[in-house]
């Protein structure tokens, strides 16, 4: 990086210092960087410096100075050289690369993360952001535009960061879900019980969430919270909702939709669809599209004619008992007696028949 | 062997007992309501493996519910075929006695009498009743599919043609139609799969199975042994010799024997399947 020789302004009294006084000053002079190793040291005698720069050939500036102290504050402060991850620049002067935009300079270094974390460069290969990419789309996230590159901390500290962190590219979704019952609880009043965005999309492996599968995964995915005796408890939630929906014409559907190794279809609606994806409320909540009063709006979503009687086909997750649907309960119960009741008496009719031409012979 | 002298008896006079149109459409009905077991008991208990193995071998569940569609049309056109034939018999050839009477399929007063006389029988306290062209059972037998078809049936197309329903009829009673379909059908396939079948293959004048419904024909002894009321009838009234018929053909029986075996073993299989679902449910 000859050109960037030239670049390289002197500042303050470190200017003139011979690189291996450096070498045995720096460790005194930025008590910061105690943690870094002397390597990264050495390297930080020139990118200590904030003017530190690099034109590339579209004119876009990248910026080649490397804060100390948030690098030994990341997690890989105490664990990493610069050539672990900038394995191709290991001699001085730096060997002459050239990139023609920032995107490019990026992706160079895309693949320096897979040498650690393998399992999670394999799991991204996956993901919907990366198959974007390999479409030739380079706005798809890569490892540093998530997690950061000298300032990498753990994502999930504290738990909104994650949110936060989709919400750079995802605004709107963000803005959805800020107001919604999950959003509300962990943004505001830090329950980290609440899912962010990766708990229901994954984070490597993120699957495009319009296919016909994962719509039909969507009832597992909600029930892996909603069926938690524990969880559901503190917040007065039924723990029988999905039990009840498998049970219901649209649950039964989805069953069978997702038996199919390939799903053809998914015209069904899973949970999402009643009570609303990112902006989902609170079911006591007046403006909660699965309220009473919205409900038959919620129907005709799919049901266009559907009358004002119409939701009552749903039964609420409730479970049919003799106060809530006690139609229902009744004719279950009905059928609970009569149908052994006739099978066996009829049965024995039988049995009394043949015992008597037994007892004949 | 007992049942070759049970279903072909060459010294005996063969009488007619089921006509040809008769014999046809308990085969239409026969399978259709195999069919429609078949496919519809995989949807009901749709989270257990085997249904998802059967539904997968046909295809996928969104092709048995279109195979049972298909049976299910088949059993309409079954059932009124067989009203049609009865209307045409009453009104058209003005034969009353489908309605009322020895040879009619309505329980009689005589059948409530013959069930309590058959219950002493069972006991030893009494002789056995003498029994006519269809016994109490059977008459149960078919008033319970008569029943079956028309509730299974009507909720099945409520369930069928549901935002035609659903435009007038309100919604609760969705909820109460699959309810009364699946539980319903449920019922009918235990009690064709168990009592009927008892019926005509473990009664011990019918072990191991009682061809009639293949062949039609029922001998002389059987019919003056098992219906002795009836053959009392025909020969009083003289009309024993028009119905008198040729012995069924080995080609018949074994056709009766090759279906009615097949069936069974279905049958018992889906039972079996069906009452270990049940009871876990």
């Amino acid at each position: 990086m000859t050109m960037d020789a030239e670049k390289h302004r002197p500042v303050g009294w470190l200017a003139g210092a011979l690189v291996g006084a450096l070498f045995l000053l720096l460790p005194a002079i930025l008590p910061a960087a105690e943690s870094v190793s002397p390597e990264v040291q050495f390297c930080l005698s020139c990118h200590s410096n904030k003017t530190l720069e690099l034109v590339l050939k579209s004119g876009e500036k990248r910026s080649l100075y490397v804060d100390v102290d948030s690098f030994a504050r990341s997690v890989h402060g105490d664990k990493l050289r610069c050539t672990d991850c900038h394995g191709d620049i290991s001699t001085f002067p730096h060997p002459t690369r050239s990139f023609k935009n920032l995107r490019e300079f990026t992706l160079a270094y895309y693949e320096s993360c897979k040498g650690c974390h393998f399992d999670n460069y394999t799991k991204s290969l996956d993901g919907v952001h990366y198959s974007i990419l390999s479409k030739g789309d380079l706005r798809a996230p890569l490892c540093v535009d998530c997690h950061g590159a000298h300032d990498v901390a753990r994502p999930g500290v504290p738990k909104s960061r994650i949110s936060r962190t989709c919400s750079r590219c995802h605004q709107e979704v963000y803005r959805q879900y800020a107001g919604s019952v999950h959003g509300k609880v962990l943004l505001q009043d830090g329950n980290v019980d609440a899912p962010v965005c990766a708990d229901c999309h994954r984070s490597h492996d993120i699957v495009d969430p319009r296919t016909a599968s994962f719509r039909l995964r969507t009832p597992e995915l909600c029930a892996r919270c909603h069926t938690d005796e524990k969880l559901m408890k503190k917040y007065g939630l039924s723990t029988k909702v999905l039990q009840t929906y498998l049970r219901d014409f649209h649950g039964m559907t989805s069953s069978f939709h997702k038996s199919e190794q390939i799903p053809r279809s998914a015209v069904t609606a899973v949970c999402t669809d009643c009570h609303g994806v990112h902006d989902i409320l609170a079911v006591k909540d007046p403006r909660s599209a699965v309220m009473k009063v919205n409900l038959v709006k919620v129907c005709r979503k799919c049901h266009p004619n559907a009358t004002e009687n119409f939701p009552a086909a749903w039964l609420s997750h409730y479970e049919p008992s003799p106060d809530k649907a006690p139609l229902v309960y009744y004719v279950k119960l009905f059928y609970q007696i009569f149908i052994p009741f006739v099978i066996l008496g009829l049965l024995l009719q039988i049995l009394l028949h043949v015992w008597r031409v037994v007892v004949n012979r | 062997m007992e049942s070759e002298r049970q279903n072909f008896e060459p010294a005996q006079r063969y009488y007619l007992r089921i006509h040809l149109y008769h014999r046809l459409l308990h085969g239409l009905l026969m399978a259709s309501f195999l069919g429609l077991a078949a496919t519809g008991m995989p949807l009901r208990f749709s989270d257990l493996a085997w249904a998802v193995g059967v539904a997968h071998a046909m295809g996928g569940f969104g092709a048995i519910l279109f195979f049972h569609k298909s049976f299910a049309f088949l059993l309409t056109l079954c059932f009124f075929l067989h009203i049609a034939s009865v209307f045409y018999l009453a009104f058209i050839r003005g034969e009353v006695g489908v309605f009322w009477g020895s040879a009619s399929m309505v329980p009689q007063p005589r059948d409530f009498v013959e069930m309590l006389r058959h219950f002493r029988w069972f006991f030893g306290m009494g002789p056995k009743p003498q029994f006519g062209r269809f016994t109490y059972w059977e008459k149960f037998d078919y008033w319970a599919v008569f029943w079956g078809m028309a509730i299974i049936g009507i909720t099945g197309y409520v369930m069928w043609f549901s935002s035609f329903f659903g435009s007038f009829l309100p919604g609760w009673l969705f909820n109460i139609t699959l309810l009364i379909h699946a539980d319903e059908a449920l019922l009918a396939v235990w009690f064709i799969f168990t009592i009927h079948f008892f019926n005509s293959h473990f009664r011990p004048e019918k072990f191991p199975m009682d061809l009639v419904i293949f062949t039609g024909r029922l001998s002389e002894r059987q019919l003056r042994e098992e219906r002795p009321a009836e053959y009392q009838e025909l020969l009083e009234e003289g009309s024993l010799e028009s119905i008198r018929t040729d012995s069924p053909p080995l080609w018949l029986r074994n056709f009766g024997r090759i279906i009615g075996f097949s069936v069974v073993v279905t049958g018992f299989l889906l039972f079996g399947l069906t009452l270990l679902a049940f009871l876990r449910e």
